[in-house]
């Protein structure tokens, strides 16, 4: 494994945690490297997802990984948020927080998604300063991903990777490569996936996404719904060579498959650096019917008993 | 920087107004002077991503949060339902878990009265159907609500042995703290057995209205109900108050019985009560 960056450990193949699979976690407790958290299913929870969360904490390194920082919206940062996350990072010892480069709304609403920027000048000194705000607070880099996009704008004036190149170096904060956000985004665009990833500075990487898409014909969807695309894992190879060797994680949310299953597949992830075989890539859900959303969908259903029968 | 942030502002105003209201964006003009094209979508159908995305994502959480609702409703009245209410109530909050909140209390406040007549209409539903779908609605929600809300696991709670070991004075002075988790709820329909049939994956059978009581609470992170009757709701409903058994019989009966000593026991197993509390 490679060496720490920006101070964050190399911490191998990771499984994003999903609450159907919690109680199978804690049950068996499988030899996975680490788990990324959804850091909304747990930050205001006082019940079973939070609880479970300080019991991972104990076994396994957690990652918490956010959907609402919001952090290109034109809103006040929301302090009550960042204070909490900060409290939650420290509580479970998570090894970084990460969210995406996007905004989420503006004038008090949100839309709970992950909608782009326009991506020129004026954006990156927006953007910047509010991550140097957020890395005040937190005494830590932020880690940032790019998002699956779906529409471009005609002020951008900056690729996404230049843009959170040079972000990155402004700010000294972390770069989560989504794999598979850069090759849904490049397709949907038609951009050069392997020229953009090549664009970013490659130390400040600390962290690979893999997920499966949907592929609607005229567009790729971002959906988590499924097995890794085959090219998706070449670009992936690609992605390990550049950097030397990141911590990686498997995402699947839709349609979601055993555990057993969605850890499979992060060993493949493994497998490809190791050159070992191929592992089989059935899809294996649970047979849930897919609504081919984009990501971000994260729910959380009670456990309910009924004492009278 | 003022500017710029102004500049930035007004186009995620615009662009949040035609992902939320698309009809708010339908001059394809304007539209494409903001948006590139892609190479195989028109600059509005690369915004239909998101538009649909955007509602298609928030009744996935009101489906999962609501299931029985929305099984009884059927996909396309839920969906009228919980469009309404986003109309009325924005999404604001970092939390999808706050996103429908006040749903019941929306439905509540937006039913169509209730007729007078008796007989079911045509859907099948009972003649006061507004009133089984407050319920149910009301009942989903504080499921949602105890399950990721408050609870005692963390702390020690009143156990029967507690409650048996006090003398008949002690047990009439006794006064107790609730579990932060409980919850007692009174409706006009069983809407409890819809939920369970949902959640069992049976098709539901519609009940009949009766009065019906209900306690929520929690236990080991398990969101728990039981039904209780009248008399046994009202006196947990003063308990919870912080009124002794003295005080709750007074008027009735002074004296204990072996009923309340054995009711008091059996909530305590049930994690009702953290303590007795002090005087």
């Amino acid at each position: 494994m490679s060496a720490a960056r920006l101070g964050f450990p190399h911490l191998g193949f990771g499984v994003g945690l999903r609450h159907a699979h919690v109680a199978y976690v804690l049950r068996h407790q499988p030899p996975v490297d680490w788990f990324e958290v959804i850091t909304e299913n747990v930050l205001e929870s006082r019940g079973r997802p939070r609880a479970a969360l300080d019991q991972l904490a104990e076994r396994y390194p957690i990652v918490l990984h956010g959907i609402s920082l919001s952090i290109g919206s034109t809103d006040s940062l929301d302090l009550d948020y960042l204070n909490k996350l900060k409290a939650l990072a420290n509580d479970v010892r998570a090894r970084w927080i990460s969210d995406h480069l996007c905004w989420a709304g503006v004038g008090g609403h949100t839309t709970h998604d992950l909608l782009p920027l326009p991506l020129d000048e004026r954006t990156l000194d927006h953007v910047a300063e509010r991550v140097m705000r957020v890395q005040d607070i937190f005494e830590r880099p932020l880690v940032l991903e790019n998002p699956s996009t779906y529409v471009t704008f005609t002020r951008s004036t900056l690729g996404e990777c230049e843009f959170l190149g040079r972000l990155a170096e402004r700010t000294g904060c972390g770069l989560l490569l989504d794999v598979n956000n850069l090759y849904v985004s490049a397709r949907n665009h038609g951009f050069d996936a392997r020229a953009a990833m090549r664009s970013l500075p490659r130390d400040h990487i600390v962290q690979l996404h893999l997920a499966g898409h949907t592929d609607c014909g005229t567009h790729l969807v971002d959906t988590h719904d499924g097995p890794v695309a085959e090219l998706v894992w070449d670009l992936y190879a690609d992605a390990q060579a550049f950097t030397g060797g990141v911590s990686t994680l498997v995402e699947w949310d839709a349609r979601l498959p055993s555990f057993e299953r969605l850890h499979a597949e992060t060993l493949r992830a493994r497998d490809r650096l190791e050159g070992g075989r191929q592992r089989a890539a059935s899809s294996g859900t649970n047979g849930t019917e897919s609504q081919g959303l984009p990501h971000p969908v994260t729910t959380v259903t009670p456990e309910l008993e009924f004492r009278d029968g | 920087m003022g500017d710029e942030r102004d500049d930035l502002t007004a186009l995620m105003q615009w662009m949040q107004r035609a992902i939320t209201a698309p009809d708010a964006a339908r001059d394809g003009e304007a539209l494409r002077a903001v948006l590139h094209s892609s190479p195989e979508l028109e600059a509005p159908a690369c915004l239909g991503v998101y538009q649909r995305a955007y509602h298609a994502r928030l009744l996935a959480v009101f489906s999962v949060e609501y299931p029985a609702l929305r099984q009884v409703l059927g996909g396309e009245v839920f969906t009228a339902f919980v469009a309404d209410y986003l109309r009325h109530n924005p999404p604001r909050g970092h939390s999808v878990g706050q996103l429908a909140e006040n749903f019941p209390r929306h439905l509540a406040d937006t039913h169509p009265p209730v007729p007078a007549s008796t007989a079911p209409d045509d859907s099948g539903l009972p003649h006061d159907w507004p009133h089984l779908v407050v319920d149910l609605a009301f009942f989903e929600r504080t499921v949602a609500e105890v399950y990721d809300g408050p609870g005692s696991e963390e702390q020690s709670v009143l156990t029967a042995s507690d409650v048996l070991a006090l003398s008949d004075a002690q047990l009439l002075d006794a006064r107790l703290t609730p579990s932060p988790a409980l919850r007692l709820m009174e409706f006009r329909y069983p809407v409890h057995h819809v939920v369970r049939d949902v959640r069992r994956g049976r098709s539901p059978e519609l009940p009949r209205p009766a009065p019906t009581y209900i306690v929520v609470c929690r236990e080991d992170y398990r969101v728990t109900t039981d039904e209780h009757t009248a008399g046994a709701h009202v006196l947990l409903a003063h308990l919870t108050r912080g009124h002794s058994l003295a005080e709750t019989l007074a008027g009735a009966q002074r004296v204990a019985s072996r009923e309340h000593r054995e009711q008091l026991a059996r909530w305590a197993s049930t994690a009702y009560f953290l303590a007795f509390a002090q005087a």
